[in-house]
C-alpha cells in the first residue's frame, strides 16, 4: 500500500467540460447524500454516468483512454460525448479525493485529433496532472503534455512532456491503460519519485474502479430463481442484476444484509423479505405479510415497484453494511415505480447511511418531491445533519448548454434557493383550473 | 408577502362587519402568486366554522391557497411578513406588522416597488436575470406584480427613500437597487454606504451592486456586440483595440473601470484610484486607449438579453443570482 495511506480517501468531487451539454467546467461536490434534480433532457444522467465511465476506463479497455464499451455511454462514440456547442474534440475530466489529512486531484484532458487522412483515431490523453497534499512532507505533483509526434501508434504508448514537482524531467514515454497513465517498462530508467508518483495515482484509480457502483433508471426484475454457484457478483450491474446473488450469499453466511434490506419493507409495507430454497442449490426472494408468515409470493409476482426498489436497497445497505468511507453508489431514480407515499421512507433510507460515522457517498438522479421533503423533515428532526446533504439543480440554458446550482439546506431544513414553480406544478394547474372554472361561472 | 391570519379573525366582528373582505384577501392570493396565505394556529376550529359558510367551489380555492402556500413555505417563502387581526388599525410593534383585513387587503394590492436609480437599470435586470429565475420575474413584472421605477441618482435616491419611509406600509413593499459606485473592490462610495446604511436601518430589502455600476456588469462579448452595432464604422480603428485593451484590465479593475468616461473621466472627476496604477505603469500605450470609455450610452447593451454563458464567464452568476433570490422573495 502506497505510503499516502490512499485506500481511506474517498472521491470528494468531479468535474467535467464540454462534456455532452456541459460546455464550460462543471463541478458537482459530493457528500454523503448528493442529489441531482432537473427537468428532463437538462443533463442529470449524463453527469452521473460521468463517474461510471471514469470507474470504467481504468485498467486496459479497448478504445483506450474512455471505455466506450461502458455501458454508462450506451453505445456512444467520442464525438457523442463531445459537447456538440464546441468545435474542440477534447473533453477535460478532474477528480478530487480526500481523507484523513490528504488531499489528491487528478486532471486529464481527452483529445480526438483527425488523421492524415481526415480519417478518426483513437482518443488521446494530451494532457494530464495529479497533485497530492500528504499529511507530512511537502505536496507532490506530476504534469503531463503529449507531444503529439512521438506517438507510437501501435504499441498505445505516446511521449509526454512530463514535470514532476515543477521540475522538468523532459519528454517520457508513457502508455496510458484507460485513464491511469503509466511508465513504459524498459524503455528508460524511471526515477524513483516519478514511478513512485505514477504508481500512487494508478492505486488511486484502481480504487476508483471498484469503488464506483452505478444502477440505472431502467432496472430488471430478478430472477424467479436463480441457482447459486457459490460467489455473488462483487458488483450489482446498472441494471440491478446480482441483487439476488448477493442476497443469497448474505443469507449463507449470517444475513445482516437481508435483515437491512428487509427491515424497510417491513417498517414501510408491513412485508418481510426471504431468500428461499425453492429447489436445491435454486433459490428465490419472495415477500410475505409480517401477519401472516406462512404465505410468500416471489418478489417478481409482487407490485413493480417492489422489484425495482430491490437493487437500490441492496447497494445502500452493501454500502451501510461495509462502512467503506471511499464507496460511491451512484443511482439512477431510485423511486420508479414506488408509490410516492414510499419516497420519503426511501430518503430516509439514505439519510440513514449519510449519518454513519464514516458514510460512503451517494450520488442520486431523482424527479421526487416527496424524496426531498423527505430530506427536509429529517434535517429538521436533526436526523440528517444539513451539511452531509447538498443538491444541485441541472438545467439547461437557452443555448442548449447546462449548468448546475448547488442548493443547502440550513438547521430547519429550508434551502438557500430553490427554482421558482418547481414542484409546485400541481398547484399551479390547479389554480388555472379553478381561475377557469371561476371565469364559467361568472364569479 | 408571507400573510398570516390570526384565527380569531375568522370569527371576530370585524369579519362579520366586511363578510366579503376575506374572501379578497384569499382572492387577491389566488390571482397574485407572490403571497402566501396561513392560518394560525392551522389547525383552529374557527377556520371549520367560516369555511361552512362557503360554496364548495370557494372551499377548493381557500384549500388550494392554503396547500400552495404550505409548499413555498417548504422551499422558497417570500421573506417580508405580516398578521392580518382582529385590530381596529395597524399595529407596528415588533418585527411582524398586524394589520386589520381592509388594511391586509390594501397592501396586498400594491405591487412590489423595485427603485432603482436610472432607467437602464431596469433593461439591466431584465437583461441578466439568471435562467434560474427568469420565468418567474418576467411573469411577474408582465403582471406588474413588480413595477421598477426610477430615482435618479444615488442622492435622489436616498431622499426618495426617506420619503418613501415616511409611510410603514410603504417599506412593506419595496426593494432597493443601487450602485456601489465603488472605485476599488469593497469600498463603495460615502454615498452609495449612506443609502445602504438607511436601507438596513429601515429594514428595506435592497441590493446594492458589488461592482461600481451596472456599466461594468456589461460582459466583454455584449459589449462587443454593442459597438459592432452602434459604431460599426468605426469599430476596427477605435473601438477594437479600446475593447482589447480593456481584456487586459484585471477583475477588479474591469470591476471599477468607468466604462463611461474612461480613466480620464475619474482623473478629471475625483480621482483616478491606484488599482489602475500598475497597469499604466506597464502598460502605457494600453492605458492611453483606455482614457476614454465607452460613451454614456454603454449600458444601452442591456437593452438586448445578456446569454447566461456570457455572464458566468463573466462571473457575475453568483452576485445575480443572490440579488434576483432577494427580489422576488420581497414580492
Amino acid at each position: 500500500m502506497p505510503a499516502s495511506g490512499a485506500r481511506i480517501m474517498a472521491l470528494s468531487s468531479f468535474t467535467v467540460a464540454n462534456y455532452r451539454s456541459f460546455l464550460r467546467p462543471t463541478t458537482i461536490e459530493l457528500r454523503p447524500l448528493t442529489l441531482l434534480f432537473g427537468y428532463n433532457n437538462s443533463g442529470k444522467s449524463a453527469l452521473l454516468r460521468a463517474l461510471p465511465l471514469l470507474a470504467d476506463s481504468v485498467g486496459t479497455p479497448r478504445g483506450a483512454p474512455l471505455n466506450l464499451d461502458s455501458s454508462a455511454v450506451r453505445g456512444a462514440s467520442f464525438r457523442d460525448l463531445c459537447c456538440q456547442l464546441s468545435p474542440r474534440r477534447l473533453i477535460d475530466f478532474a477528480l478530487a479525493w480526500d481523507g484523513l489529512e490528504v488531499t489528491r486531484h487528478y486532471q486529464l484532458s481527452v483529445l480526438e485529433l483527425p488523421g492524415p487522412q481526415a480519417e478518426v483515431l483513437p482518443p488521446v490523453v494530451s494532457e494530464f496532472g495529479t497533485e497530492q497534499s500528504p499529511p507530512w512532507g511537502t505536496p507532490t505533483s506530476l504534469w503531463g503534455t503529449w507531444l503529439p509526434k512521438h506517438e507510437f501508434q501501435t504499441t498505445g504508448q505516446a511521449l509526454y512532456d512530463v514535470h514532476l514537482d515543477e521540475k522538468n524531467i523532459e519528454s517520457y514515454p508513457l502508455a496510458f491503460r484507460g485513464i491511469s497513465p503509466e511508465a513504459v517498462v524498459g524503455e528508460r530508467t524511471v526515477s524513483i519519485s516519478l514511478r513512485d508518483a505514477l504508481r500512487e495515482l494508478v492505486w488511486q484509480l484502481e480504487h476508483l474502479r471498484d469503488d464506483v457502483h452505478w444502477l440505472g433508471a431502467v432496472r430488471r426484475v430478478p430472477h424467479r430463481s436463480k441457482e447459486f454457484r457459490g460467489s455473488a457478483p462483487p458488483k450489482l450491474l446498472e441494471d440491478g442484476t446480482g441483487a439476488l446473488e448477493v442476497l443469497v450469499q448474505d443469507k449463507l453466511r449470517g444475513g445482516s444484509l437481508l435483515t437491512t434490506v428487509s427491515a424497510w419493507f417491513e417498517k414501510h409495507t408491513r412485508q418481510r423479505l426471504d431468500v428461499t430454497e425453492v429447489a436445491p442449490r435454486y433459490y428465490a426472494l419472495t415477500l410475505g405479510p409480517l401477519a401472516s408468515p406462512g404465505v410468500r409470493v416471489n418478489v417478481i409476482d409482487t407490485g413493480e415497484g417492489m422489484a425495482q426498489v430491490l437493487p437500490v436497497l441492496v447497494l445502500g445497505a452493501q454500502a451501510r453494511q461495509e462502512g467503506a468511507h471511499d464507496t460511491l453508489i451512484t443511482l439512477e431514480q431510485p423511486e420508479l415505480h414506488l408509490h410516492p407515499a414510499l419516497h420519503a421512507p426511501l430518503a430516509d433510507f439514505f439519510c440513514d447511511i449519510a449519518m454513519r460515522p464514516k458514510p460512503p457517498r451517494a450520488l442520486i438522479e431523482t424527479h421526487s418531491e416527496n424524496f426531498l421533503q423527505g430530506l427536509q423533515l429529517a434535517i429538521v428532526q436533526g436526523r440528517l445533519d444539513p451539511a452531509r446533504v447538498g443538491v444541485y439543480w441541472v438545467q439547461q440554458l437557452d443555448d442548449g448548454s447546462s449548468t448546475v446550482d448547488l442548493i443547502t439546506f440550513d438547521d430547519k431544513g429550508l434551502p438557500s434557493r430553490w427554482p421558482p414553480g418547481v414542484f409546485a406544478e400541481d398547484t399551479e394547474l390547479a389554480r388555472r383550473i379553478l381561475k377557469e372554472r371561476r371565469a364559467k361561472e361568472g364569479r | 408577502m408571507r400573510v398570516v391570519i390570526e384565527a380569531p379573525l375568522l370569527v371576530s366582528a370585524q369579519l362579520a362587519k366586511h363578510p366579503l373582505a376575506l374572501l379578497e384577501l384569499f382572492n387577491l392570493c389566488l390571482d397574485q402568486e407572490c403571497h402566501t396565505l396561513e392560518i394560525e394556529p392551522p389547525e383552529a376550529p374557527a377556520l371549520k366554522l367560516w369555511t361552512d359558510t362557503l360554496t364548495p367551489a370557494q372551499r377548493d380555492e381557500i384549500d388550494l391557497i392554503l396547500d400552495a402556500s404550505v409548499e413555498r413555505q417548504l422551499r422558497d417563502p417570500p421573506m417580508s411578513v405580516v398578521r392580518v387581526a382582529d385590530v381596529e388599525d395597524a399595529e407596528w410593534e415588533g418585527t411582524v406588522p398586524r394589520l386589520p383585513l381592509r388594511g391586509a387587503i390594501a397592501l396586498l394590492r400594491k405591487p412590489l416597488r423595485v427603485l432603482i436609480e436610472g432607467i437602464n437599470d431596469e433593461a439591466f435586470l431584465h437583461a441578466t436575470v439568471p435562467h434560474f429565475y427568469r420565468a418567474r420575474f418576467e411573469d411577474w413584472s408582465k403582471r406588474e406584480l413588480l413595477k421598477v421605477e426610477h430615482r435618479g441618482g444615488l442622492q435622489n435616491l436616498h431622499h426618495a427613500l426617506e420619503q418613501e419611509c415616511q409611510v410603514r406600509e410603504r417599506r412593506l413593499r419595496l426593494f432597493v437597487l443601487f450602485d456601489s459606485d465603488a472605485r476599488k473592490r469593497g469600498e463603495p462610495h460615502p454615498e452609495s454606504r449612506k443609502v445602504a446604511r438607511f436601507c438596513e436601518r429601515k429594514t428595506l430589502t435592497h441590493h446594492q451592486l458589488q461592482r461600481r455600476a451596472i456599466d461594468n456588469y456589461v460582459p466583454p462579448p455584449a459589449l462587443e456586440r454593442w459597438l459592432k452595432r452602434n459604431h460599426s464604422r468605426e469599430f476596427d480603428g477605435k473601438w477594437l483595440p479600446r475593447l482589447q485593451s480593456f481584456r487586459l484590465l484585471t477583475e477588479e479593475q474591469r470591476h471599477h473601470y468607468n466604462m463611461k468616461r474612461g480613466l480620464r473621466g475619474d482623473r478629471e472627476g475625483s480621482g483616478l484610484a491606484d488599482i489602475f496604477a500598475r497597469f499604466i505603469d506597464e502598460k502605457p500605450d494600453q492605458a492611453a486607449l483606455l482614457e476614454e470609455g465607452f460613451s454614456p450610452a454603454v449600458a444601452e447593451s442591456f437593452q438586448e438579453r445578456i446569454p447566461d454563458a456570457w455572464l458566468a464567464q463573466d462571473g457575475q452568476t453568483p452576485e445575480l443570482m443572490q440579488l434576483f433570490e432577494k427580489l422576488l422573495r420581497a414580492a
